[in-house]
């Protein structure tokens, strides 16, 4: 009898055809015009401002809490929010005038009490709120009547105002808390849009809140979908899956740039990178050493490096930031490679010598650490790069590990203080002064910025702190960050912030 | 077949009969050869950066495959590259294999430790492969050393259960029992009785280890806690390399393309000794 | 064959203890702890100091350990450092993902592997027969994250025809199949080389033994008799080692979730190994070695299914 074959072309035309239909059919676009999609680096930690300190999480604690105040980024002047004003009748009260018939998401009326309430459980060692320090100078808060509120300082302290317009002192829903215990997972705040949805690791989905205070936001709804891989996200936004993103590296910005239905901008920040020193080690202690380190770096090369999205500075306050002085820049090192090899042998280290440079696997960080260990090779200057994971890097430089590393600040409050006072304070050895760095002059200078509430007494005083740091090489300024934004046409009225915020609440789609 | 051919004359010859394997270790000698003479071949110091020279594609003047986004040579990064992976490849199946060989025989041949081991073993062997490599390097920190020592830890239950294997049946050999009769030393036995009889599906296994290391080591690096920059491991260039997958592909291809075809040299390399050290096992 | 698997589900038990000592030791070795990452860089030492007393990081080691693993046995696996929120619900989002991409890829081993196994076997020296196994081959030799990218680049960047990343729709609608493609062929092409091969010699093997023979004198379709004579006797060796692939692909899911961006236990264990979120990690850790052991252990048991000659007693 005969046997039935298979033959050959009866497989190959079923491959086809299984091929052939698996490929026609083009992703679906998500092009709902209530929605918008952003496309996140990360999960958030959790959605209470005050337990989180991480910028994922308060991209989406900014769209469901209001601060008491905001800042006007175009005049840098601070403007009411949540308070419509405040008085300072002496140095060490401030009297906050509260914005009437607000209501939080769950329909509890916002009060004096509430921000009491907020600001005492920020500051409650039990709670181990990880910006409890941003209100330290805070002794104690009196509720005067329903929409005010005074504020009892134990010393003077200038920048109040702007440490009021943190993500930090968002103001949370007492109602909530003593519902839930904590607002991880269960946000209730003032603004304009409130939690619907959130998948671990996968999206947050935020929608309208009906009872915001302010104009009705244009979107319905907000989804915060986490990519963690920029070039994944890249993809997304190119192929409409994701309306915009942020926050992605460098070489991609050109992909975008070129991408007709894409609009990418690169605004300078307040971020600022630097390399910076542990002034435990002798080595460091030598002014010669720091300046030679200083003037072997090519800022230009490191702006090449990062496709030219970097203001190369030599400031540490940075232009975007109160404190900043146009003259600083001259304080700085320029690049003289031949200058610091004269001054690396007059330290006596005419050979150069061994060290290590500390960064987090994080950024552009990676990147920058190899320029720089490539410019210091130059001047003889042998250098081991110490790439961590963040978690290590953050509390080895903190215990001193590290000879030199290289981190950022993204001055959230855009005061020079709150650059200046954590990093390079004596104060605050121990905690965010990873330097190690301690200068009675400038810590002197700092005081006066942070005791005084005279705005032009302590401008001077940052002025002239960030000289005296900028010429003794406490750190090598290195970078002031442009932060990226990429998004599709169709959004509009997005903006980013200096600060890497962005507030979606007038974000609409046509 | 003339009397005069020893059994290692006709294997050779085997092995000469199988093209693939035998171009396969052209390709390993090759390499072996840049290893060392890395310094001779490179044409450029492969840390040397020129900004001036970023991302130029293939082909280039002065640069064979182009340069990365420091303006390092990619030619140069991949021969020096190729140096740091038959490096981990070597040392980390040979501390795997030496470690995992000892705990084997022991096993196979000390009925009372057998036990033991072998239920340690099955621990390791509860993780999957890549998850014990990452749990190391996550404690000991990320860098190449330490992905060598991962990814030795997780070769060795490998190679312990199959000289167990081997050993066990080696042991009730004849001349092995012949040699116990005559009082010979335990460690005689073990050495010069067992382990020359067991050796080759160990050698066998080994050639293809090699392939899977290097390609678990690319993928730590990958991954952001293994070997890290500015050190040309391919798979760092290929992480390196995929913020320029929409600009220049050919940064993290080129590296890839390199991984791809040394893993399988050493796999097939394995098959051919395999097949020439004994052709009825083969499948 | 009961008590075989009464005793192989014991052996479990002392095994997935050990996991949780593993990796619960191994995570509080390495430098770092969850509460600098909480805290964040500008975090005073007063901050992170009143955060570990909070999440407990101040006590012994072993102390937590303890309390860890008494949670557990009350089935409890635990609440995250980082995000406070269980690590049951955490997990309980990705397993499903993971699952899902490990079970994908096998089936692509399968499809490609067994299925270009057979066609080789039943026109051995044909041209399908003499490319399949140097694709294979190549497929072995390739780093899987790698191809990912190339394939993320070719298919998803250039051409336009799959999504680049991520599980965004539901599993069993064409989105879903759509998104897990180039996953899944990532993964699974590095397990057909060893699956065809041995396929293709078992089948051959079988094709050429008596009754097979039988059957074609008697005139049964070509399809039956590779289907149900030849296949059912080539499947014991096949089955063997797509449990052991099992384990690779397991693992393999820790680097094929971060290149695609899925949201699955893979990428949980690499995030909590960076934030140091010592339960969520034991968790991940856990789960993945008992998918493995309960996969192991269900491979073990199909032999008997498919070939009643092998029994457990």
């Amino acid at each position: 009898m005969e046997v039935k074959k298979i033959t050959m072309k009866k497989v190959i035309v079923a491959a086809i055809v299984l091929l052939a239909g698996l490929l026609i059919t083009l992703p679906t676009l998500a092009n709902d015009l209530s929605t918008l999609v952003y496309g996140a680096d990360s999960d958030v930690q959790g959605l209470s401002p005050i337990l989180t300190n991480d910028r994922v999480s308060s991209n989406v604690t900014d769209q469901i809490y209001d601060t008491l105040f905001v800042r006007d980024w175009n005049t840098m002047e601070i403007k009411p929010s949540l308070a419509l004003s405040y008085e300072n009748p002496d140095a060490l009260t401030w009297i906050i005038h509260l914005r009437p018939n607000v209501v939080f998401s769950d329909g509890t009326p916002f009060n004096a009490a509430a921000v009491k309430f907020t600001f005492e459980r920020l500051l409650d060692p039990k709670v181990a709120a990880p910006r409890a320090s941003l209100l330290k100078m805070v002794d104690k808060i009196d509720v005067v009547n329903d929409l005010t509120v005074k504020i009892t300082t134990k010393y003077p302290f200038g920048p109040f105002p702007a440490i009021l317009t943190h993500g930090n002192s968002e103001i949370v829903s007492p109602t909530a808390v003593a519902k839930y215990g904590n607002l991880m997972q269960h946000p209730v705040g003032t603004g304009p849009f409130k939690l619907e949805e959130w998948v671990p690791g996968d999206h947050i989905t935020l929608v309208r809140n009906d009872l915001y205070w302010g104009n009705a936001p244009k979107l319905k709804r907000i989804i915060f979908r986490i990519v963690p891989e920029g070039a994944t996200r890249v993809g997304l936004l190119q192929t409409g899956e994701i309306d915009f993103t942020d926050l992605i590296p460098t070489p991609l910005f050109a992909t975008l740039k070129d991408d007709p239905q894409v609009t990418a901008v690169a605004p300078l920040g307040t971020p600022i990178r630097y390399l910076s020193f542990n002034f435990q080690r002798k080595v460091f202690q030598n002014l010669k050493v720091r300046q030679a380190i200083a003037m072997a770096i090519d800022r230009k090369d490191i702006v090449t490096a990062l496709d030219g999205l970097a203001s190369a500075s030599k400031s540490i306050i940075g232009p975007k930031v109160f404190g900043y002085d146009p003259t600083a820049e001259a304080f700085g090192y320029n690049h003289d490679p031949a200058k610091a090899k004269a001054l690396l042998a007059d330290a006596g280290y005419p050979d150069g010598f061994t060290t290590t440079l500390w960064y987090g696997v994080t950024g552009d960080y990676p990147v920058v650490a190899q320029v720089i260990q490539e410019q210091l090779s130059k001047i003889g200057i042998k250098v081991e790069l110490k790439g961590l994971d963040w978690a290590t890097f953050l509390s080895a430089t903190r215990k001193g590990d590290q000879d030199m590393f290289l981190l950022g600040w993204t001055n959230l409050t855009a005061d020079g203080e709150e650059l200046l006072y954590p990093n390079l304070d004596s104060d605050n050895i121990g905690g965010a002064n990873r330097a190690f760095y301690s200068n009675p002059i400038t810590d002197r200078l700092i005081m006066v910025a942070r005791k005084n509430v005279d705005q032009k007494v302590r401008l001077a005083a940052l002025e002239a702190a960030n000289a005296a740091l900028i010429t003794n090489v406490a750190w090598v300024p290195l970078y002031d960050q442009l932060n990226i934004l990429a998004y599709l046409n169709d959004v509009h009225n997005l903006v980013v912030n200096p600060n890497q915020s962005w507030i979606l609440k007038d974000v609409y789609k046509k | 077949m003339t009397k005069s051919t020893s059994l290692w004359q006709l294997r050779i010859r085997r092995f000469r009969k199988d093209r693939l394997a035998v171009v396969s270790l052209g390709i390993i000698s090759i390499l072996l050869i840049s290893a060392i003479l890395a310094q001779v071949i490179a044409p450029y110091d492969p840390a040397s950066q020129r900004m001036s020279e970023r991302r130029l594609p293939p082909g280039s003047p002065g640069h064979l495959l182009g340069t990365d986004g420091f303006g390092r040579d990619i030619a140069s990064r991949l021969v020096y590259g190729g140096r740091i992976s038959l490096m981990v490849g070597l040392v980390s199946v040979g501390v795997g294999m030496l470690i995992g060989m000892t705990l084997g025989l022991i096993a196979g041949y000390f009925k009372h430790l057998d036990n033991l081991i072998m239920r340690v073993m099955d621990i390791l062997l509860a993780f999957p492969g890549v998850l014990i490599a990452i749990i190391v390097v996550a404690i000991l920190g990320p860098g190449l050393y330490n992905v060598i020592i991962a990814i030795s830890v997780f070769s060795i239950p490998m190679f312990a259960r199959l000289t167990r294997g081997a050993t066990l049946s080696a042991k009730e050999e004849t001349y092995v029992l012949a040699a116990r009769s005559l009082g010979a030393p335990t460690s005689r036995i073990l050495l010069q009785h067992i382990l020359p009889n067991i050796v080759s599906p160990i050698i066998v296994f080994a050639t293809v280890r090699i392939g899977v290391s290097i390609l678990n080591a690319a993928a730590l690096s990958f991954l952001g806690i293994g070997a890290q920059p500015p050190m040309p491991e391919w798979g760092v260039m290929i992480s390196e390399g995929r913020n320029f997958l929409y600009t220049s592909p050919y940064i993290a291809f080129v590296p890839g393309l390199a991984i791809l075809i040394v893993v399988l040299s050493f796999n097939l390399l394995g098959d051919g000794i395999r097949d020439a050290l004994d052709p009825f096992q083969s499948d | 064959m009961a008590a075989y698997l009464i005793r192989r589900i014991l052996i479990l038990i002392p095994t997935l203890f050990a996991v949780t000592v593993v990796t619960f030791f191994a995570l509080h070795s390495a430098p770092g702890d969850p509460a600098s990452i909480l805290a964040g860089p500008e975090a005073s030492a007063q901050d992170i100091a009143n955060i570990r007393h909070k999440l407990g990081l101040d006590q012994p080691v072993i102390n937590q350990y303890f309390r860890y693993l008494w949670k557990l046995l009350h089935g409890d696996m635990g609440i995250s450092l980082t995000t406070r929120r269980s690590v049951t619900s955490m997990v309980l989002v990705r397993y499903p993902n993971t699952v899902r991409l490990a079970f994908a890829s096998i089936l692509i081993t399968i499809i490609l592997g067994v299925g270009g196994g057979v066609i080789a076997a039943i026109r051995p020296r044909s041209i399908l027969d003499n490319i399949t196994t140097p694709i294979a081959l190549v497929g072995v030799a390739m780093p899987g994250f790698w191809l990912g990218l190339m394939l993320m680049y070719l298919f998803g960047i250039k051409l336009r025809w799959l999504p680049v990343a991520g599980f965004t729709h539901p599993a069993w609608s064409w989105g879903g199949i759509k998104d897990i493609i180039m996953p899944a062929f990532s993964l699974g092409f590095l397990g057909v080389a060893s699956v065809l091969r041995l396929t293709r010699s078992s089948m051959l093997d079988v094709l050429g033994k008596e009754y097979i023979r039988t059957a074609w004198s008697k005139g049964l379709s070509e399809w039956r008799i590779i289907v149900k004579h030849a296949f059912r006797n080539a499947a014991i060796p096949v089955v063997t080692i797509l449990g052991m692939r099992m384990g690779i692909f397991l693992g393999g899911t820790v680097i094929i979730e971060s290149v695609f961006a899925i949201n699955g236990v893979g990428r949980m264990v690499l995030r909590s190994i960076l934030t140091r979120d010592y339960p969520v990690l034991a968790a991940s850790v856990l789960l993945i070695a008992a998918t493995f052991a309960i996969v192991n252990l269900l491979v073990d048991v199909s032999y008997s299914l498919i070939d009643v000659r092998i029994r457990y007693d």
